[in-house]
């Protein structure tokens, strides 16, 4: 849809637009509410590694999964393609989103957790628990080896 | 001269037809909505309606001095209407079309593809900074050519409200020969799609032959599972920066970039770089369709057993 529409229409008076405004956000919250209250998109989880290497292709156009490891949970999971490209799946809402983990980002293992900091702030750290965190964590380490390279 | 707001009327419309949806959803599909996506949603057109308020003044002190230039005076006649509407259909098409194309554009714009769900509160998700745009030029050779710009904004109302129920999931196909001719849920489907093959098709505002005339038509096909949002999925239920997290990109691509290619950050395609460390859309489509065909070709050629290099734990690619 487009912009624009809004600004030639006549102006509307400033007491009624604040009512208009303040009875829109109560319906707003009366919707989301609603959809929370419904358990509408509920978060998902990842049952198989076919699923998981869907979701990387959808999330990296063309990232072919070679080696995946999903969180014991169901929620996310890292998986690396034959270029050594490491990409990390998490739950967003009802959906997934992925991201390539660059040679810049911190990864490490804490016992069975593998935790990445992409650097990207609206992302957020991601903590998988995964069998062999350290497996994840040298891969990452070769791939800053080859960048460094 | 008629003094209405067309989509003013419509709201309370919007909001019935939402919960209808909503009830929909919690039968038959409740991955369809997610409250946190919702909100986020129906705060983008709140929001939109105080931008229009804030920054609409200066649209129409630009329409109304370009109508005194006007080369006719086609006035208030009947016909006059149903002529603005389609030209102004038309010329939502084109700057649709920009919207994509144009990272300047696709900074406003981007807020309404950044959700990951498609229904009817997405058609809310209404863009906060268009007036930062050049959008309006689009429209301006229609006042000048002797719309009133009072007409132009009802016809775009009426446009906008058009575009509201073709946001949803909960209709497959309409008639075919309303298929056809107009702009459909199953249409628009794939405008609001990620699968590389419909990235930047189906530009249409309510006729669906302008996607068809321009050469950016493409059919919804039951093969592929439609996934929605953005390329780079945002990751973030957090409003403000859904509102302008490109914005912030494309002005920390410009500071960054050497001298000659700063322009080309504004002015070219989203995902444009000038070192190749991203991809386009018509890149990714690129990408695609040879992988696409080399698999075929291997599939054709090689046995069964041997076509998906790494099935070997017995798992599909």
């Amino acid at each position: 849809m487009t912009m624009l529409r809004h600004g030639i229409c006549k102006p509307m008076e400033p007491t009624g637009f604040l009512v208009q405004f303040l009875v829109s956000l109560l319906a707003i919250a009366a919707l989301a509410a609603l959809t929370y209250w419904l358990k509408l998109g509920s978060a998902p989880t990842l049952a198989s590694h076919d699923d998981a290497r869907r979701f990387a292709d959808q999330a990296v156009s063309g990232f072919d999964a070679v080696d995946c490891a999903i969180d014991q949970d169901g929620h996310g999971a890292i998986m690396s393609d034959a270029h050594g490209r490491l990409l990390v799946l998490r739950p967003h809402g009802s959906r997934y989103v992925g991201r390539i983990v660059e040679g810049s980002a911190v990864v490490h293992a804490d016992e069975e957790r593998l935790l990445i900091d992409l650097g990207e702030k609206r992302f957020g750290p991601i903590s998988l628990t995964v069998g062999d965190p350290q497996i994840w964590v040298d891969a990452h380490q070769r791939l800053k080896s080859q960048n460094h390279a | 001269m008629p003094d209405f707001s067309p989509t003013e009327y419509a709201v309370p419309g919007f909001i019935a037809l939402i919960l209808i949806e909503i009830m929909w959803a919690w039968r038959k599909n409740p991955h369809a909505y997610e409250a946190r996506d919702t909100l986020v949603s129906l705060s983008f057109g709140l929001g939109s309606t105080v931008a229009g308020l804030a920054f609409g003044g200066f649209a129409l002190a630009v329409f109304l001095k370009t109508y005194e230039y006007r080369l006719f005076d086609i006035g208030w006649a009947w016909w006059a209407w149903p002529l603005c509407f389609v030209l102004d259909d038309l010329k939502y098409y084109w700057v649709h079309r920009a919207g994509h194309r144009i990272r300047w554009m696709w900074a406003a714009h981007v807020n309404h593809h950044s959700s990951q769900h498609y229904n009817l509160s997405t058609a809310l998700r209404q863009t906060w900074t268009g007036a930062f745009t050049f959008g309006l030029v689009f429209a301006l050779p229609l006042a000048l050519l002797g719309f009133h710009p009072v007409m132009l904004a009802i016809c775009g109302g009426f446009n906008l409200i058009y575009q509201f129920w073709i946001h949803t999931e909960a209709i497959d196909k309409m008639p075919r020969w309303f298929e056809a001719v107009m702009n459909t849920p199953s249409h628009h489907r794939v405008h609001h799609a990620t699968n590389p093959r419909y990235l930047d098709r189906n530009y249409a505002g309510v006729f669906i032959v302008w996607d068809k005339l321009f050469g950016t038509f493409e059919a919804e096909t039951k093969d592929e599972t439609i996934r929605y949002g953005i390329v780079r999925q945002l990751g973030s239920f957090n409003l403000l920066w859904a509102v302008f997290h490109e914005w912030i990109g494309m002005l920390e691509d410009i500071w960054r970039a050497p001298w000659k290619h700063k322009l080309s950050y504004l002015l070219r395609e989203p995902g444009w770089t000038h070192d190749n460390s991203r991809q386009t859309s018509d890149m990714i489509r690129r990408d695609w369709v040879e992988r696409t065909q080399s698999d075929a070709q291997s599939s054709a050629a090689k046995p069964v057993a041997r076509r998906n290099p790494i099935e070997s734990k017995g798992e599909a690619a």
